[in-house]
């Protein structure tokens, strides 16, 4: 009888341990302490609010061109090698900004930035889902994993925005650039002591062009979807626009370096207090979402009209919360909205169509800064601001899909071959289903030789093997295989107490694959 | 922070964890959604005893070698002490420190992989 209890997960101490490097080397990336001052210092190398836009616009273009190789890269060939080549581009671009004299020369280092982002975008998460599955034989406790790297980051983001006003404030902005590059290095060497998991987890479900297809006919057919895909493409826009040309203010203010720092914490932090407290409110409800899109509204008014210093930050402060509790909320909207098969692919749809966005908003919002100032380019994030807040009423008010939608649903998640089965087969077990899909077969099949399954779905399976030769296959392949991993014991491995884990062998699978 | 964060967050919530890829099986324009795209070619059996067959269980057994260590360790494990415990899966979830669910998730997954290691092994072709 086990000690363990059954609501405890097991062996988190191995997890943790094996997950320590990474969130080591995430927070040591995450460490950059020019950040803060970046607009301060473009300022006095020669940058006008075109430049910036010039720059975050070229910014946009290149990132979500980045961002298909290098997850391609990641899979083919290593993780930990692609996020040492992340923090590479980290240190070069630190180097390359804090040497520039002029606005090619940083926008270079910007676009290696660039490099490093896309890198880092979804690697970590796919390093860390896999190494749970290899440690839990589950993705169950996957969230808390993400989230601990995620709270390690944000710490990391903190510290250095206050750390870096402060160094600015005493020394000089670019000094800033110089001192991130050790931090950054160090990074390289807990990237390089992490245990790589070794299971790859197949690619992308779905090819890449199948997901767009599917993406785009959710988004053109189903209005409530579309609704829902906008609402988080703007959001995700103006938090990007906050953070790009927020810092301007400041500038157009003349406020010290040193008040950059805590400037730029307290909109770093915004993101995990949003996330919190996008759990205490309801989005759905009426009333709230009517003063969130107040707040949507009013705080870009006031970033637009007040002259101080202290109430242009509090604005933006609250404007990127509220946008951060907004997303997750358009998040959840996304999740119920479309099937699960798509999902991924829908969300970076998502993510795509906000760097989209992104690019004529920034030029746009450059152009008339660079004429008339920040205080009428303000009039932007307004616009943008209240076109959000309808937005937001509209999906609350239609939370609930018309019987057409969610028939044109229900059609595309049985075209999807949506799960029919949900995430854990062990959950739905109650009433098998009358047609069984072979991608559920092939989810129970090791159950169903084990005879772990109730007899209800024993005889449903049977019927799908009495009609199918590729699952029929597929079961006697896996028999055989059950009766293989059988034999290895006995001959060639010791005792799994002695086998004690760590000792892996050394490239073994070579012979097989040519 | 130049940094699409919203598509960041999103990320987590939305991973699929198949033991087979989905691309294996036919999707949304397909005329049999879920069901396969192409079926598994069965695997050759020839009576034992017979050259041809023996040569092909030697490299099978290579190949079985070769999967099982590509397996994460704690895998391994789990396989071994399964055939230890005679298929007692508790009796391996209280020797690993695991949760019995954890014990038939790994099972599964090790045997997908395993066969599909072995499948791609028959064909012999780098795919």
């Amino acid at each position: 009888v086990s000690a363990v209890p059954d609501h405890e997960q097991p062996r988190t101490g191995g997890l943790a341990r094996r997950l320590r490097p990474l969130q080591v080397g995430a927070g040591l990336q995450g460490f950059m302490l020019w950040v803060p001052v970046e607009k301060l210092f473009q300022t006095q190398i020669g940058f006008d609010a075109a430049a910036i836009a010039v720059m975050a616009a070229a910014y946009a273009a290149v990132v979500p061109l980045l961002e298909v190789p290098s997850g391609i890269l990641a899979d083919r060939w290593s993780r930990s090698g692609i996020l040492i080549i992340s923090s590479a581009a980290a240190a070069a671009s630190a180097l390359i900004g804090g040497l520039s004299h002029n606005v090619a020369t940083y926008i270079v280092a910007a676009l290696i930035l660039g490099a490093n982002f896309a890198m880092n975008s979804g690697t970590v998460d796919s390093v860390v889902y896999d190494t749970v599955i290899e440690e839990t034989g589950s993705a169950d406790t996957y969230e808390r994993w993400i989230g601990r790297v995620r709270v390690v980051e944000s710490a990391a983001f903190t510290t250095s925005a206050l750390a870096g006003g402060l160094l600015a404030g005493v020394t000089s902005p670019r000094l800033t650039y110089f001192l991130t590059i050790p931090f950054v290095l160090a990074s390289i060497i807990a990237f390089s002591r992490f245990r790589e998991p070794r299971l790859h987890r197949a690619a992308e479900p779905l090819a890449l062009r199948r997901h767009v297809a599917t993406t785009v006919h959710a988004m053109t057919r189903i209005p409530s979807v579309r609704r829902v895909l906008v609402l988080a493409a703007l959001t995700a826009l103006l938090s990007q626009a906050v953070f790009e040309f927020g810092p301007l203010w400041l500038v157009a203010l003349h406020a010290p370096a040193a008040a950059f720092g805590p400037y730029w914490a307290l909109l770093v932090a915004t993101l995990g207090a949003g996330s919190y407290l996008a759990t205490r409110l309801h989005l759905g409800r009426r009333s709230t979402a009517l003063a969130v899109a107040a707040v949507l509204v009013g705080s870009p008014i006031l970033l637009a009209t007040s002259h101080a210093v202290v109430a242009v930050a509090a604005a933006q402060a609250v404007l990127q919360l509220t946008l951060a509790v907004t997303g997750i909320y358009a998040g959840r909207l996304l999740h119920d909205a479309v099937p699960s098969h798509i999902r991924a692919g829908v969300s970076s749809g998502a993510g795509t169509f906000s760097w989209m966005l992104f690019l004529p908003f920034s030029l746009g919002f450059g152009a008339l800064a660079r004429g008339h100032g920040v205080y009428p380019a303000g009039w932007i994030i307004v616009g943008t601001g209240a076109a959000l807040a309808t937005l937001l009423i509209l999906s609350t008010r239609a939370a609930q899909a018309t019987p057409a939608e969610a028939e044109a649903l229900k059609a595309l998640a049985a075209t999807a071959g949506d799960e029919t089965l949900g995430s854990d087969p062990r959950l739905l077990l109650i009433v098998p289903p009358d047609d069984l899909a072979c991608r559920d077969f092939v989810r129970l099949v090791s159950d169903y030789l084990d005879g772990d399954l109730p007899p209800g779905w024993r005889a449903s399976i049977d019927d799908h093997l009495n009609a199918c030769d590729g699952c029929t296959s597929y079961l006697e392949q896996i028999r055989q295989t059950v009766a293989l991993l059988e034999q290895i014991d006995a001959i060639q491995h010791p005792a799994p107490a002695k086998a004690s884990g760590t000792a892996e062998q050394p490239a073994a699978g070579k012979g097989v694959h040519p | 922070m130049r940094k699409n964060w919203l598509a960041a967050a999103w990320a987590h919530g939305f991973r699929a964890k198949p033991l087979v890829p989905d691309a294996a099986f036919q999707a949304t324009d397909e005329p049999y959604p879920g069901h396969w795209r192409r079926f598994p070619e069965p695997w050759p059996s020839a009576p034992a005893g017979e050259p041809a067959a023996d040569a092909r269980a030697t490299r099978r057994n290579a190949a079985v070698e070769a999967a099982f260590a590509g397996l994460p360790a704690l895998w391994r494990h789990v396989v071994l002490a399964r055939y230890l415990a005679r298929g007692d899966d508790q009796q391996v979830a209280a020797d690993l420190g695991l949760t019995v669910e954890q014990v038939r998730d790994i099972l599964a997954r090790a045997r997908a992989a395993v066969r599909d290691k072995l499948d791609r092994a028959r064909t012999d072709g780098p795919r």
